[in-house]
């Protein structure tokens, strides 16, 4: 068994090796690409396995979303490509990311500071708490310019409004010599778009942007996301729990589970066509507003599994309806069912006696 | 049958309690509060004295422990049962020790009152023979020590280190403690030039005014940059022609002195110092307006306490009283006993014969002032060091308050050719335990040493190391309407339960000398070559301590008092 | 703003008068007074206190006092004949200001930097040499470090001054031994206001946008932590200008601080007045420049409500 193993991992080393050469020869296609990514931590109660071999890629302009429950590793995954894990407790402990060209995790800590912000920008979940108290909002903008674009103060302060006015902050000249603390939840996100995209990177990683907002702001906040990525011609990585703000955004999507993703596709695949049967419980969870009022709401039964320890097999296996022996013993290999759309399932493999049938009805959500 | 029973329960019950009754020994014995100071060796010392009167008596006494001033008001207030107090001669005669334990004197705070000891008291201040005021003063002494309404305890020493190229430094148990006037240095590690001492004062000079000078830091400097008409030497002898007088000479009766001062004496600014100054200055001491403490040193004048006693209102409310006291303080000044003949003549009429007066013109407040000098700077007067003239061997260079003072010789001199120091460099340093740093690092010449430091300078510094006996008794004040007290026997059961010598060794451990009567034994007899205490007195009091008679004179106390004996442990 | 100046001292003006009165009060209460020695005779008591005043009824006093305070003349010491308080003041107080300051900004500046370097190297060596001075600068009481030091460093090594105060190699001692304890406060708040600010978001944020760690530790992690050591400058400054008292004494330096003690032990009633007030006015000054500091550092406090 042990020799199959090692084939395996061989033959997708090889796969995206290939691939990656392709993308190459284009050099143009792919902007970012985490390649069998694996990140522990290691705590005074053991060694935590948050990433297990994470393996996806971006294309430019591109607009993906990953996906997935919390301590699944989506945001340990994002971090890792800016190199923001914090390394005494962290680890990287094998894998290859590559950015634009450049191989992230061989970067010098100083080269990365030049990634940081000019190249990758990164919102996060909490804009109450993301944001310095101390300085003005204007300020927060301006350090990011000065230190990337190297304009003079005054060029910097005139650029940071523009971006304030940009993500639609009404009266942004006033704004910028305000404190966090005089802006709205709503606005302060705004503001933390802003300072990320004050320097105009290539990718812009929004983790969890909209989880601590009031639901109406959330679409506001969306739609800015949408118009900015359409005007501004950027590539964005959403990483969310939430499958309602997937719909609205991403073209592509990255289901994780266990810090290990198990199905990519694009959004319309994923929505109407989910192979992985966790994929599929996750769209059946979605409460809905057109069902009867008294409908049960559908969970999934069980707990993610401990990290300390992580399984042999499939990582789903305890919860999942249709496991096999198999499914306990080893975890598959992604598995191409239609182009794009891979999933890491026994049930579609081609030796599985029983094909499950793939159907469109899976009370398909409106994009 | 049963009748018999309970009469004979009845009996035995009345028979056992008769027995109690008749066992009872009285009341329980009321606290006897033990009044100390707050500091850390002041509970030090009263603990260790709790402790021998525990072991010698078997009575506890409470321990009262309360600052400095308000011990005093509550001495004075008559608020204690015992309390421990000192006092330091002021001038080399038993009868300092003695004439603050007459009915009317300010000072008995115990206020006993003794017929025959104020008659004897009276008779010694009246008469001018010497040998027979020794065998009255020792007559009083003995009825005191008899009565025991303050039970003497312990006599201290002064303990003090001094490096070996130090020489010539006068020290004196009565009067200024410290003269600089003959120091000089001989062998000093870096080299003798310029003649200099490095001493510690201990603290800021409170006060540098002569006439109201009331502590021994001030009256150190003023001793050294100022001079009286005579400058005592070693054992507070004097000679004529020590300080500013030349010579003087004395009445039949004893009672007038005519003083000659040496010619050309001069102020430090120049100006001549004549015996107006003396004049001025003594009236000034016992000017009502003046508020000196030390007045009282003046009243061996005659008309000098007449000036003392004249009452001011209250300048503001009552201008035209306030004026008329001040033309009464004139007009007794005008007939009081001093005054200046000539520039260099003093007269001096004494209330009656006194055989120290001579001595007592040493002490500061006897020190001469510049009427104008004085007038000029008023209240500022020696508040700074150009404020104030001086006349001594000394005068003050530099004085940085709270932290330095520098004194120079003194060029106008009269005798400066015999200063051989160029200056004394003085710190102002509290702490005890720097100093001790500066004087092992050869930053300091001369320090006191505290009990604390006595073994590590015996042990190390054996030569260095000295002691001297000061003119200063300690003694405990009974207050006499305490219900115990009060009886003379429960006091000499007291005395003779506290084991002196014991005190002294083992708890003040200071080199203090346990005190076999009150008049310390530094104090003079009828002249310099005999001690009041050896030659009159003896050892009344019994140094170790005699337990079986104070068990004996406390039971026979007790039972008259009706009290009951303390629980013997 | 000028409001709030202007409300903050009236209420230090008040709180002042109450304290003059509380001392007043207190000060005649205790018993003895300023003449007592063991020499004192009623007669002569009566004489000295015509000459004081202090014979006049109470109240009387208490109200030319105050309308002396107003004049800003704090009367004349009865222990140090002749000598102004204010003279006095004068004379003294820039020494224990000098020492005061010196310990104060080696204080601040040594123990902000220690808590600093701790938490940024939380668990190595630094931190733990960190931990261990604090906790000795915080349990050792000063005056024995300054003994210890005196010993040592003056007697033993001779390298530094024992006492006294004549140029600026005596300032050493005193300044060190007297921040030693602040030093320590300061190093162990400082570092776990960094602990705690290190963690927040903000600063994920503003490495997130590639500003460099020396950046991140000072705009960021260090403008943040330092907030919470604002609020405590109060206490702090009282703490050293208290604790002069003894570091003053010590070595001899002619400061404020005996005098502070000292009038009470004489009952110098003038000149107990004047170091309490005088102390009392500089606490609370202090405090309220602390206050404004505050909130000019920290711009989420705003000392008028309402208006943002």
């Amino acid at each position: 068994m042990e020799a199959v193993h090692d084939n395996r991992g061989e033959q997708t080393r090889d796969l995206i090796q290939a691939k990656k050469r392709q993308d190459l020869a284009s050099s143009r296609s792919t902007l970012l690409s985490i390649e069998d990514l694996q990140v522990s931590f290691h705590t005074y109660a053991g060694e935590v396995h948050a990433v297990r071999g994470v393996s996806y890629s971006v294309e430019r302009g591109g607009s993906l979303a990953v996906v997935g429950e919390s301590g699944c590793g989506k945001t340990v995954t994002a971090q890792a490509v800016m190199r923001l894990t914090p390394i005494p407790p962290g680890e990287i402990k094998g894998g290859k990311i590559f950015f634009n060209g450049k191989d992230i995790l061989s970067l010098s800590e100083r080269e990365m500071q030049s990634v940081r912000g000019k190249e990758i920008g990164m919102i996060f979940q909490d804009p109450m708490t993301g944001l310095n108290p101390t300085m003005t909002v204007g300020n927060q903008i301006v350090e990011a310019l000065i230190k990337h674009q190297r304009l003079s103060r005054r060029a910097a302060w005139e650029k940071a409004v523009e971006m304030l006015n940009m993500v639609e902050i009404p009266n942004p000249a006033v704004r910028a010599t305000q404190y966090p603390h005089q802006f709205s939840g709503g606005m302060r996100q705004r503001a933390m778009i802003a300072m990320a995209l004050a320097c105009e990177p290539l990718l812009l990683i929004a983790d969890e942007p909209t989880t601590s907002l009031d639901v109406t702001i959330q679409a506001q906040i969306l739609d800015l996301l949408k118009e900015l990525q359409e005007k501004l011609g950027m590539t964005i990585i959403l990483i969310t729990h939430n499958l309602g703000v997937v719909a609205r955004l991403a073209k592509d999507i990255v289901v994780m589970y266990a810090g290990k993703v198990v199905e990519k596709g694009s959004s319309a695949q994923v929505f109407y066509n989910a192979m992985h049967p966790y994929t599929r419980a996750l769209l059946k969870s979605v409460p809905r507003l057109d069902r009867p009022t008294r409908t049960r709401l559908e969970s999934i039964p069980g707990t993610p599994p401990d990290l300390f320890v992580p399984p042999r097999g499939c990582a789903f296996a305890p919860r999942c309806r249709h496991t096999m022996r198999i499914c306990v013993e080893h975890d598959a290999d992604p598995i191409e069912t239609e182009p794009g759309h891979r999933v890491s399932c026994w049930l579609w493999h081609k030796d599985n006696p029983h094909p499950p049938k793939s159907d469109h009805t899976n009370g398909g959500f409106d994009l | 049958m049963r009748f018999k029973k309970w009469f004979s329960a009845l009996v035995c019950g009345l028979l056992l309690l008769s027995l109690v009754a008749g066992c009872s020994p009285g009341q329980p014995l009321p606290p006897i509060k033990f009044l100390s100071g707050d500091s850390e060796v002041a509970k030090k010392y009263a603990m260790g004295l709790q402790e021998i009167v525990r072991k010698g008596l078997g009575i506890e006494l409470t321990l009262e422990n309360v600052d400095f001033k308000t011990r005093l008001q509550k001495m004075r207030d008559g608020d204690f049962a015992i309390v421990m107090a000192g006092w330091a001669a002021d001038y080399n005669d038993p009868m300092t020790f003695l004439d603050m334990w007459t009915t009317n004197s300010p000072y008995n705070d115990v206020k006993w009152s003794n017929k025959q000891y104020d008659d004897l008291i009276a008779k010694a201040k009246a008469s001018g023979d010497q040998a027979e005021r020794m065998n009255l003063m020792a007559q009083a002494e003995k009825i005191l020590l008899e009565e025991l309404p303050i039970i003497p305890i312990y006599w201290p020493q002064r303990n003090y280190a001094e490096h070996p190229w130090v020489k010539g430094i006068i020290r004196t148990a009565i009067g200024p403690g410290n003269d600089w006037k003959f120091a000089y240095t001989e062998g000093r590690p870096g080299g003798d030039d310029p003649q200099h001492l490095n001493l510690n004062l201990g603290e800021e000079p409170p006060d540098l005014q002569s006439i109201t000078t009331t502590d021994t830091v001030s009256f150190d400097v003023l001793n050294a940059c100022l001079e009286g008409l005579v400058r005592l030497g070693p054992d507070g002898q004097y000679k004529q022609g020590s300080g500013l007088a030349e010579s003087w000479t004395v009445s039949e009766d004893g009672t007038k002195y005519t003083f000659k001062l040496k010619k050309g004496l001069k102020w430090s600014d120049g100006t001549p110092l004549t015996a107006h100054d003396f004049e001025y200055a003594w009236k000034k001491a016992v000017d009502p307006r003046t508020a000196s403490q030390y007045n009282y040193m003046l009243f061996y004048i005659k008309g000098a306490e007449d000036v003392a006693n004249i009452q001011l209102p209250d300048k503001e409310k009552e201008p035209a009283k306030y004026k008329e006291a001040e033309a009464a303080i004139q007009a007794a000044m005008d007939k009081m006993g001093v005054k200046a003949v000539d520039d260099l003549t003093l007269e001096v009429e004494l209330v009656a014969k006194n055989n120290i007066f001579i001595s007592l013109t040493a002490f500061p407040t006897y020190f001469p002032l510049n009427q104008k000098a004085h007038e000029k700077w008023g209240d500022k007067y020696a508040t700074e060091k150009d404020k104030m003239l001086f006349c001594g061997p000394f005068v003050i260079d530099q004085w940085e308050h709270g932290s330095k003072m520098v004194l120079k010789k003194n060029p106008n001199y009269w005798d400066a050719k015999n200063v051989k120091l160029e200056y004394i460099q003085f710190d102002m340093i509290k702490d005890i335990n720097t100093p001790i740093s500066m004087y092992e690092a050869n930053q300091l010449d001369a320090i006191g040493v505290p009990g604390d430091f006595i073994p590590k300078f015996q042990k190390e510094r054996p030569q260095e190391f000295h002691q001297m006996a000061e003119a200063v008794a300690w003694y405990l004040e009974c207050n006499l309407n305490h219900p115990v007290l009060k009886d003379p026997k429960f006091r000499k059961a007291l005395s003779m339960a506290i084991d002196r010598q014991a005190y002294c060794d083992n708890v003040l451990r200071n080199y203090s000398k346990p005190a076999t009567g009150l008049t310390p034994p530094s104090i003079a007899g009828k002249d310099a070559t005999e001690s009041f205490h050896d030659k009159y007195i003896g050892n009344i009091l019994p140094a170790t301590g005699n337990p079986q008679e104070a068990q004996k004179l406390l039971k026979e106390s007790l039972k008259q008092l009706g009290y009951a004996l303390p629980k013997q442990k | 703003m000028l409001r709030y100046i202007l409300r903050r001292f009236g209420f230090m003006v008040l709180s002042l008068w109450v304290i003059v009165t509380i001392t007043f009060i207190l000060m005649n209460v205790v018993p003895g007074n300023p003449f007592s020695s063991a020499k004192l005779t009623p007669q002569v008591l009566k004489q000295l206190e015509r000459k004081y005043n202090l014979d006049r009824p109470k109240w009387e006093q208490y109200l030319t006092y105050l309308k002396n305070l107003l004049r800003f003349d704090l009367g004349i010491s009865i222990r140090e004949r002749g000598r102004s308080v204010n003279s006095i003041i004068k004379s003294c107080f820039p020494v224990s200001l000098v020492v005061g300051i010196e310990a104060l900004c080696f204080a601040v500046t040594t123990g902000l930097a220690l808590g600093i370097i701790a938490a940024l190297y939380r668990g190595r060596t630094i931190d733990y040499i960190a931990i261990i001075i604090a906790i000795i600068g915080v349990s050792v009481p000063n005056f024995v470090v300054a003994s210890t030091l005196q010993y040592i460093l003056g007697a033993k090594l001779k390298i530094l001054p024992i006492a006294r105060w004549e140029g600026p190699k005596y300032h050493i001692l005193p300044a060190f031994s007297l921040g030693l304890g602040t030093l320590a406060t300061m190093a162990r708040m400082m570092r776990s206001s960094m602990l705690e600010v290190v963690n927040q978001d903000y600063i994920r944020t503003a490495k997130a946008k590639g500003l460099s760690p020396v950046q991140v530790t000072w705009r960021h992690c260090i403008r943040n932590a330092i907030l919470p050591i604002v609020t405590i400058l109060g206490p702090l400054i009282a703490n050293i200008t208290t604790g002069t008292l003894v570091v003053e004494r010590m070595f001899g330096i002619p400061g404020l601080g005996r005098y502070f003690v000292e009038s009470i032990y004489n009952r110098d009633y003038p000149l107990i007045m004047g170091t309490t007030v005088f102390y009392a006015a500089i606490l609370l000054l202090m405090t309220f420049l602390v206050d404004i500091t505050y909130a000019i550092v920290d711009p989420r406090i705003r000392l008028v409500k309402g208006r943002d």
